[in-house]
C-alpha cells in the first residue's frame, strides 16, 4: 500500500511538472549532478518554433548558453565544445548550427564567463515524437544537457529525399548517394570470396586433417590449383586497380574529410539584451542558505549597479530552471522573492535577499546538491532597467543546508538569519 | 553397428563438413566481428571517419590477426589456403548483418552511412600468397604488403562518391561525408571524438594515403606474425591422459 501510494504521488508529482509548464524532461538530465547542471554550462532563453514538424519540414532550437566562470575543478575546462542536440539518432537532421553569428560545424572553444547565443537548424525525418533539447559536449568532461521539449515528426517519411548540391552543381540524395556503387560492388567481391571459399569447401575438407604429411602435397594443393590461385590473385589486383582508375576519372575532384574548426565570437551587447561580459551590475554573493524541507534556496547578495539606469531584479537562472518576479512577470511559473524589492539606483550598492522557493528543487533533484563533493551554487541574474532591456550577471557561492523543517529562506520561522559570512 | 555403404560414408562425411562448417562460420562471426568493434571500432563504421590516415593504417593492421592466426591452423592442420578470405567474410557477413538490421532498420540510418570497409581483395591476396610461397615468413612480409596496400583502391571505388565537395548553406566547405556526418545526428558522437586526418604521419605533398598505406603494411607483416604464432598456440592438439 505505502509503495502503490508514493508510486501514485510521484506519477501526479510528474504529470504536474509536466502539464504545468512547456518544459518536459525525459531524458534523465535531472540525474546528472546538481553542481554541475548549475555551475557548468547554463542554458536559457531556449525556444522551439515548432511542436509538430512533417518529414522534410525545418524547425528552429534557439536560446543561449552561459560558461560558469567558477568553473568547477572536477569538470574539464569547456576549450573544445560540440554544440549538438539530443535526440534518438538521425530522427531528426541536423541542418544547421550557429553559434554567435558563426557556423559551428565542427567543435569549437568558448571562454569561461561567456554568453553564447545558439541556434540549431533541425529537420524532421522519422515519424514519431521525440524529446529535443539542446547539448553542449565538453572534451574530457561529456554531455550537458538543457531543458526539453517533445517534438513530434508527423506524416509518412518513405519518400523522404535529403539533397544537397556539390560545388560542381550536381544535386544528389544523401539517403541513397552511392548506394548503387556499394551493392554493386560489394555483390561482386562477394562473388569472388564465395568462388574461393567455394572453390575448396566443395570438395571434401575434414579429412584433410589426416591426409596432411601422409599424401603427396600434389594431391592436397595440385598445380591446377596454384594456377586457379594465381590468376585469382592476379584479377583481384588488375580489378581493384581498374576500380580505383575509372573511378578517379568518374569523381576528378574530392576533397579529404574537414576537420578545421573556428572558436566562436565573443556575444556582443545589445540594447535589449547585455551578456555578463559587458555587465555594469555586479553581485557578490554573501551567504546562502538552503532549506530543505522547505524546497528553497535563500541568497543574499550585494548588488552594485555600475550602469546609468536603475535595475531591478527581475529573474535567477539556475540549472535550466528560470525563477522570476511576478511582479514583472505575472505569468511566471518559478517565483522569486527580491527584498527589499525595487530597483537599484545607479550607483547605488544594495544588499538584497532573494528567495526561490518551489517543489521544482526537489523533483529536479537539486536538492542533492549538499551531497556533492562541491557544494556551491551558481546561477545567473537578470537585472532589468524600466524598458525590460536585461543584464545577465553571474552569482554563486557557497550554501549552507537547514533541516529545519517549515521556514523558507525568507518567509516566518525565523530559523535563518542572513548573516555576513565571508567577504 | 552396421557397416556403412561407401556413398552413405560420403553423405555422413559431408553432413559432418558441413556442420563443422557452419560451427566455424558462427564462432568465426561471433569473435572476430566484437574484436573488429573493439579496435578498428568507429574508422570502420560511419563514413565520416574513413580518413586518409587512421583508418587506412589501423584497419589492415588489426584485422589481420585474425586471419593470420586462421591461415597458420587451416594451412598447418588442412592445406586450406582460405584462412584470411573465411574471416572476412564471416566478418562482412557479421557487418552487414548489424548495419542494415541494427543501424537502419533499427535506428534509421542511411546505409550508406555505415557501409563497413571492403577487405576481401586483400584476404585473397593474403590466402593466395600464403597457398603459393607455402611460407609464412614471405606471407607475412608479401602478403601483409598487399594486405594493406590493397585496402584504399578497393574501397575507394565506393568511397569517392562521398568525398564530393558541397558548400554548406552556412558557408564552410564540406565534402558530403562531413555533411552526412553532421546531419544524421550521433548524440553520443561529439565531433571532437572524431579521430581523423590527425598525427605525424604527414606527407610532403597531397597524396596522403600512399605513406599511411605502406606503413600499416609494414606494421601488419609485424602483427602477422605475432598471431600465426596465437594460432599455432590454439592449434595445439592437448591429450587428455587416459588414468
Amino acid at each position: 500500500m505505502r509503495i502503490g501510494r508514493t508510486a501514485l504521488s510521484a506519477i501526479l508529482l510528474g504529470v504536474i511538472a509536466v502539464s504545468a509548464g512547456g518544459t518536459a524532461w525525459a531524458h534523465g538530465e535531472r540525474s546528472q549532478e546538481p553542481f554541475l547542471r548549475m555551475r557548468t554550462i547554463t542554458f536559457y532563453d531556449t525556444k522551439w518554433s515548432k511542436a509538430r514538424v512533417k518529414p522534410g519540414e525545418m524547425m528552429d532550437l534557439t536560446g543561449k548558453f552561459h560558461t560558469f566562470s567558477e568553473w568547477p575543478r572536477a569538470v574539464y575546462l569547456p576549450d573544445s565544445i560540440f554544440l549538438h542536440y539530443s535526440v534518438p539518432g538521425p530522427s531528426m537532421l541536423k541542418k544547421e548550427a550557429w553559434m554567435n553569428g558563426m557556423p559551428v560545424i565542427n567543435s569549437t572553444s568558448t571562454k569561461l564567463g561567456g554568453d553564447y547565443d545558439y541556434k540549431l537548424g533541425i529537420m524532421g525525418r522519422v515519424t514519431g515524437t521525440y524529446h529535443v533539447h539542446p547539448m553542449v559536449n565538453i572534451e574530457g568532461g561529456g554531455p550537458l544537457v538543457g531543458g526539453g521539449e517533445f517534438v513530434t515528426v508527423d506524416g509518412d517519411w518513405s519518400n523522404f529525399t535529403n539533397n544537397v548540391t556539390t560545388i560542381d552543381g550536381q544535386t544528389v540524395d544523401m539517403e541513397t548517394h552511392g548506394q548503387g556503387r556499394i551493392i554493386g560492388w560489394w555483390l561482386l567481391w562477394t562473388i569472388v570470396g564465395v568462388f574461393w571459399l567455394g572453390y575448396w569447401v566443395v570438395r571434401p575438407f575434414t579429412r584433410r586433417i589426416f591426409m596432411v604429411g601422409v599424401v603427396p602435397e600434389e594431391e592436397l594443393v595440385s598445380p591446377g590449383d596454384r594456377t586457379v590461385g594465381l590468376v585469382l590473385m592476379i584479377a583481384t589486383v588488375l580489378i581493384v586497380a581498374i576500380g580505383y582508375v575509372t573511378t578517379n576519372g568518374a569523381y576528378p575532384i574530392t576533397i579529404p574529410l574537414q576537420t578545421g574548426r573556428m572558436d566562436a565570437p565573443e556575444l556582443k551587447p545589445t540594447t535589449e539584451f547585455t551578456p555578463y561580459a559587458h555587465a555594469t551590475v555586479r553581485a557578490r554573493p554573501v551567504t546562502a542558505v538552503y532549506t530543505v524541507p522547505g524546497r528553497s534556496l535563500g541568497m543574499v547578495l550585494q548588488v552594485t549597479n555600475g550602469s546609468n539606469r536603475a535595475q531591478q531584479l527581475g529573474g535567477f537562472i539556475t540549472a535550466n530552471l528560470q525563477f522570476r518576479d511576478p511582479a514583472l512577470f505575472p505569468d511566471t511559473r518559478l517565483k522569486i522573492k527580491v527584498e527589499p524589492a525595487g530597483p537599484i539606483a545607479p550607483g547605488q550598492t544594495a544588499t538584497l535577499t532573494v528567495d526561490a522557493t518551489d517543489a521544482e528543487w526537489e523533483y529536479q533533484r537539486l536538492a542533492e546538491l549538499i551531497y556533492d563533493s562541491d557544494s556551491r551554487y551558481g546561477g545567473l541574474l537578470e537585472f532589468f532597467d524600466a524598458d525590460k532591456n536585461r543584464q545577465i550577471v553571474e552569482v554563486g557561492g557557497p550554501v549552507i543546508p537547514s533541516f529545519e523543517g517549515g521556514a523558507t529562506a525568507l518567509s516566518g520561522g525565523g530559523q535563518w538569519r542572513p548573516t555576513t559570512q565571508y567577504k | 553397428m552396421a557397416l556403412l555403404s561407401q556413398q552413405q560414408a560420403a553423405s555422413l562425411e559431408r553432413k559432418f563438413d558441413i556442420i563443422i562448417l557452419v560451427a566455424a562460420f558462427t564462432g568465426t562471426v561471433a569473435g572476430y566481428h566484437i574484436h573488429q568493434m573493439l579496435t578498428v571500432g568507429d574508422w570502420d563504421f560511419w563514413l565520416d571517419w574513413k580518413d586518409r590516415r587512421w583508418w587506412v593504417t589501423l584497419t589492415p593492421i588489426l584485422l589481420i590477426t585474425f586471419p593470420a592466426a586462421s591461415q597458420y591452423f587451416m594451412w598447418e592442420k588442412m592445406r586450406l589456403p582460405i584462412g584470411a578470405t573465411f574471416c572476412i567474410m564471416t566478418l562482412h557477413f557479421g557487418q552487414w548483418m548489424n548495419r542494415v538490421f541494427n543501424f537502419y532498420y533499427w535506428a534509421w540510418f542511411p546505409v550508406n552511412f555505415t557501409t563497413p570497409g571492403l577487405m576481401i581483395p586483400s584476404a585473397i591476396f593474403l590466402d593466395v600468397m600464403l597457398m603459393l610461397t607455402g611460407s609464412y615468413m614471405f606471407t607475412a612480409l608479401f602478403g601483409g604488403m598487399g594486405w594493406s596496400l590493397l585496402f584504399y583502391p578497393s574501397n575507394w571505388v565506393w568511397l569517392a562518391p562521398f568525398h564530393l565537395a558541397a558548400k554548406h548553406p552556412s558557408g564552410p566547405l564540406m565534402s558530403i561525408a562531413d555533411q552526412m556526418g553532421m546531419e544524421y545526428v550521433r548524440s553520443a558522437t561529439p565531433e571532437y571524438i572524431r579521430i581523423v586526418e590527425r598525427g605525424t604521419l604527414r606527407t610532403f605533398g597531397r597524396d596522403v594515403t600512399p605513406v599511411s598505406s605502406f606503413f600499416a603494411g609494414f606494421i601488419s607483416g609485424l602483427v602477422y606474425i605475432w598471431w600465426m604464432f596465437m594460432g599455432k598456440w590454439i592449434s595445439k592438439p592437448v591429450f587428455i591422459s587416459k588414468t
